[in-house]
C-alpha cells in the first residue's frame, strides 16, 4: 500500500472508497502510481524539521 | 473471468484531432455501452478460374458506438460537453451554474464536435481499449414516471489502440429521479405529461481520403441538425390538442432539481429549456378501456430570438468542463 495525497475533486475509487480533495489516502502500489501519472494525486509533501540545539540527554542535570 | 459491472468508460477533451489524450478522465457510470472497432472486408472480384471468392482485405476502419447512462449530475457535463462544446460557467461559491448551447462552429477542419478520447476498461482483462477521435453525433434525453432520467450519447470516429489500463475513479453524487421533473409549456406548468424524451441530432458521418489510413480523416456533417421531442400525454383535455391543429410553437422547458443539497438553499439543477416546440404528430385514438392517452411527436425549432434551438443548464459542483 502507498499513502498518497489527493488532488482531484471529489470522486469515489472503486474498492478503495471516497477520495475528497486534499486527502491523504492509502491505495495498492499499481493503482497509486496511476492516479499520481494521471495527475489525480501526488505522494505526500515531507515536512523536515532542523534540530538547532542539543536536546538534554537526561540523568545528570 | 471478469464481468460487465467491472467495465469502466471514461472520454476526456482532446486538444486536437489526431492525438489521443491520455489524462484529465470524466470516468461516466453508464447502463450499457457499444464501442468496437469494425473493419470492412474488401473481397477482390477479378475472375481467376475458380468458383472460389477472391482474396480478401481490410477495408474502411470506424468505431461507432452508444454510451447509454442514468444521468450522473456530473458525468452528465461531460457528455454535454461532447455534444455542444463547451459551456459558460457561473460560479456563486462552490455552486457551478454550466450553460451548453448547440455549436455555431466546428470544433476544426477535421471534427465537427471537440474529438473525445474514450478509454474502456474490460474489468480484469488486461489492456484497456483506447477509441480516439470520437465526435459526439447525437443525444438523448428521457424521463418516464418512476424512473431515473436517462441520457445515451451517439461517438463516431475510427482510431483505436491498445493501453495500460489506467486508474479509475467515478464522480460522487446521485441521479436524477422522476419525481424531481416538472414540464411546462409556454410558461404554464403541465402536469399531464406522463414520459418526455428529447433527441439532438448533428447529423454527422466519417469521412475517408486518400491519406494513406484505414480510419476516417473527418467527421463532419452530412446534413442539418435537428431536435425531436416526444412523450406521451394524459389526454384530460384538448388544450394541446389546439395546439397542435393551431401549429403553434411555444417554449418548452422540463425542470429537474437534484437531490444533493450543494450548499445552502441550492440543489443540482437541470434545466432543458426549448425555445420553441411545436407538435408534430398528435393522434388522440381510444386504443382500450382505459384511460385516455396520446404518444406525441414534435420537434424543436431554432429560435431567431434565443438564437438557438436549444439550451440546457447543468448547476453541480464541478468547477468546470
Amino acid at each position: 500500500m502507498k499513502q498518497v495525497e489527493w488532488l482531484s475533486p471529489e470522486r469515489i475509487i472503486p474498492s478503495c472508497g471516497v477520495a475528497t480533495t486534499g486527502q491523504l489516502i492509502s491505495l495498492p502500489d499499481d493503482l497509486a502510481d496511476k492516479f499520481i501519472a494521471q495527475g489525480e494525486a501526488r505522494m505526500p509533501v515531507q515536512t523536515t524539521t532542523t534540530r538547532t540545539k542539543a536536546e538534554p540527554k537526561g540523568g545528570n542535570v | 473471468m471478469s464481468y460487465g459491472m467491472k467495465t469502466s468508460i471514461g472520454i476526456s477533451f482532446q486538444n486536437s484531432y489526431g492525438t489521443a489524450l491520455a489524462n484529465s478522465i470524466y470516468w461516466i457510470p453508464f447502463l450499457s455501452e457499444g464501442f468496437a472497432v469494425s473493419k470492412e472486408p474488401i473481397v477482390a472480384e477479378n475472375m481467376t478460374g475458380t468458383f472460389d471468392e477472391g482474396a480478401t482485405y481490410e477495408g474502411l476502419n470506424s468505431v461507432e458506438g452508444t454510451l447509454e447512462v442514468e444521468a450522473h449530475p456530473i458525468a452528465l457535463g461531460a457528455m454535454l460537453k461532447a455534444l455542444m462544446g463547451s459551456p459558460t460557467t457561473v460560479a456563486s461559491g462552490a455552486y457551478y451554474t454550466h450553460t451548453f448551447k448547440p455549436r455555431t462552429a466546428d470544433f476544426d477542419d477535421f471534427a465537427a464536435g471537440i474529438p473525445v478520447t474514450i478509454s474502456k476498461v474490460l474489468g480484469d482483462t488486461g489492456s484497456a481499449h483506447r477509441f480516439y477521435d470520437m465526435v459526439a453525433s447525437k443525444m438523448s434525453l428521457s424521463v418516464a414516471n418512476g424512473e431515473l432520467l436517462k441520457a445515451s450519447m451517439d461517438f463516431m470516429g475510427g482510431k483505436y489502440s491498445q493501453i495500460a489500463a489506467p486508474a479509475v475513479s467515478y464522480p460522487s453524487g446521485k441521479s436524477f429521479t422522476w419525481d424531481v421533473a416538472s414540464v411546462s409549456i409556454a410558461g404554464v406548468a403541465n402536469a399531464d405529461i406522463s414520459e418526455i424524451n428529447m433527441e439532438l441530432d448533428e447529423s454527422l458521418e466519417n469521412k475517408y481520403t486518400l491519406n494513406a489510413s484505414k480510419t476516417p480523416s473527418r467527421t463532419k456533417r452530412s446534413g442539418r441538425r435537428t431536435l425531436s421531442v416526444g412523450g406521451t400525454l394524459i389526454f384530460d383535455t384538448q388544450n394541446e390538442y389546439q395546439k397542435f391543429l393551431d401549429q403553434s410553437e411555444r417554449s418548452l422547458v422540463v425542470h429537474m432539481v437534484g437531490l444533493a443539497n450543494v450548499q445552502s438553499g441550492y440543489n443540482e439543477l437541470l434545466t432543458i429549456t426549448v425555445p420553441l416546440f411545436r407538435y408534430v404528430e398528435f393522434k388522440p385514438v381510444a386504443g382500450g378501456a382505459g384511460k385516455l392517452e396520446v404518444g406525441f411527436s414534435g420537434k424543436g425549432v431554432y429560435s431567431t430570438t434565443s438564437a438557438t434551438m436549444l439550451q440546457i443548464t447543468l448547476a453541480n459542483t464541478q468547477a468546470a468542463y
